[in-house]
């Protein structure tokens, strides 16, 4: 699933807590990240209950408790499996937590994601010549047109890789705000 | 996916052995390729990719005679290419080679089938050729096109007419250098369409150099250059399974 795995990943770079995870995925990836703050507070909870966080209460002043969260060794290999083979549909979020989390493999997680969205698109249009029929032909066009669109995009993303990398993390607009204050 | 072919039908149609192309202008030299090691399999299909300057071109062009290597061995259908004279490379490729190239540079003043029939004149009959190039126009998808100038064909079609006359005296391979370079998106998976036909129906070793993945997903064999070196190489002709999700799990 999309959010375990990317909130597992972000946390390969030490412990956190739900709100800032949410923020910093809200920060880097703007109004194209859609989830809502319960959803990830939910799913981090679930992640609690299988053994991939653990989590320790933080009391704060003037604020409500933290609970500050760390992964496990399960959770670290949930999160290296959704970095190396998440979803193909992830795409995007799997290489914006890359780049913050471990940037000096963006470069080969790139080229695998390249390889297998590559092999995606030959078996596709290798499926097509059965596809005969009904909407069949059209519907595969779609996929086929969908996987080209993924990979002319990763290949336009090689371009600039180095100043993709080296480019600083969004900071989320609350730890921005704490700093003024 | 196609089955294994047997041995002797897999033997290199193409060997690249250490080969290097180094350009030297006013002083400084510059490596287009180095030390490059490559096989080519007899009825493979091969996309070389790689940014621009990384050597695709410069590789097609050693491969077809139209350059020279600076070292290395170089052998095509059993031919060695290098040291061989230009004339016996020109009659080489008559016979036995089809380029294709992002620019199909036809003839403004002939019809799509005149295209495909002068370039062919030196090597066969007239009536022959244009046999010939009736049934291949056809195959292509061109069977009503045939007395079309250029100029009123699109460039999807001018393309196919370049394939076309590519495949006139049945090459046994085809080089294309970026042959979608100049199409839009729907106009390439049309071309790519018809390069899966040519594939099954002709007996052809295929090499496509692109900077397009979606035009190298074609291939069964993806070789990527940077810098004028071999920097990865990926099998796609081994069956997988489609992904195949359901809505639920979305």
């Amino acid at each position: 699933m999309a959010l375990s795995g990317a909130l597992a990943a972000l946390l390969l770079s030490g412990p956190s807590h739900g709100y800032e995870l949410h923020a910093t995925l809200e920060a880097e990836l703007g109004s194209t990240w859609v989830t809502r703050p319960a959803q990830v507070y939910l799913t981090l909870g679930r992640m609690h209950r299988d053994g991939l966080v653990t989590s320790e209460r933080v009391r704060q002043e003037t604020r409500p408790d933290r609970q500050r969260l760390t992964l496990t060794d399960a959770g670290r290999q949930a999160a290296e499996a959704w970095l190396a083979g998440g979803p193909a549909d992830e795409l995007v979020v799997r290489l914006a937590v890359a780049r913050l989390v471990v940037p000096d493999r963006v470069p080969s997680l790139l080229g695998t994601m390249i390889e297998e969205r590559t092999a995606a698109l030959h078996r596709l249009r290798g499926a097509r010549a059965d596809d005969t029929g009904g909407f069949r032909a059209e519907a595969r066009d779609a996929e086929i047109r969908a996987v080209e669109g993924q990979l002319h995009w990763l290949e336009g993303l090689r371009g600039h890789l180095g100043e993709l990398v080296a480019r600083p993390r969004v900071r989320p607009a609350d730890e921005r705000a704490a700093e003024l204050a | 996916m196609s089955a294994p072919l047997s041995l002797p039908e897999r033997l290199p149609a193409i060997s690249l052995d250490d080969v290097s192309r180094t350009y030297t202008s006013g002083g400084s030299s510059v490596a287009a390729l180095e030390q490059i090691d490559l096989r080519i399999a007899r009825g493979e299909t091969v996309a070389i990719t790689g940014p621009s300057g990384s050597g695709k071109t410069t590789l097609l062009n050693l491969v077809a005679g139209l350059d020279r290597a600076t070292s290395g061995t170089i052998t095509v259908l059993g031919m060695r290419v290098d040291g061989t004279s230009e004339r016996e490379l020109a009659e080489f490729r008559a016979h036995h080679v089809g380029l294709v190239f992002q620019d199909p540079h036809l003839l403004s003043g002939l019809t799509a089938l005149e295209n495909l029939v002068a370039a062919r004149l030196p090597f066969g009959h007239w009536r022959d050729l244009q046999a010939e190039a009736r049934r291949l126009l056809a195959e292509l998808g061109l069977g009503e096109r045939l007395d079309a100038p250029p100029s009123r064909l699109s460039g999807g079609e001018r393309q196919r007419v370049g394939l076309a006359r590519a495949l006139m005296g049945q090459p046994e391979l085809l080089l294309a250098d970026e042959p979608t370079g100049n199409l839009d998106a729907a106009t390439t998976e049309e071309l790519i369409g018809v390069l899966e036909r040519v594939r099954r129906e002709h007996d052809l070793t295929i090499v496509v150099c692109t900077h397009d993945p979606a035009v190298a997903a074609f291939a069964e064999r993806v070789v990527r250059l940077v810098g004028g070196r071999v920097d990865g190489q990926q099998r796609l002709d081994r069956p997988g399974p489609l992904e195949v999700r359901s809505l639920e799990e979305r």
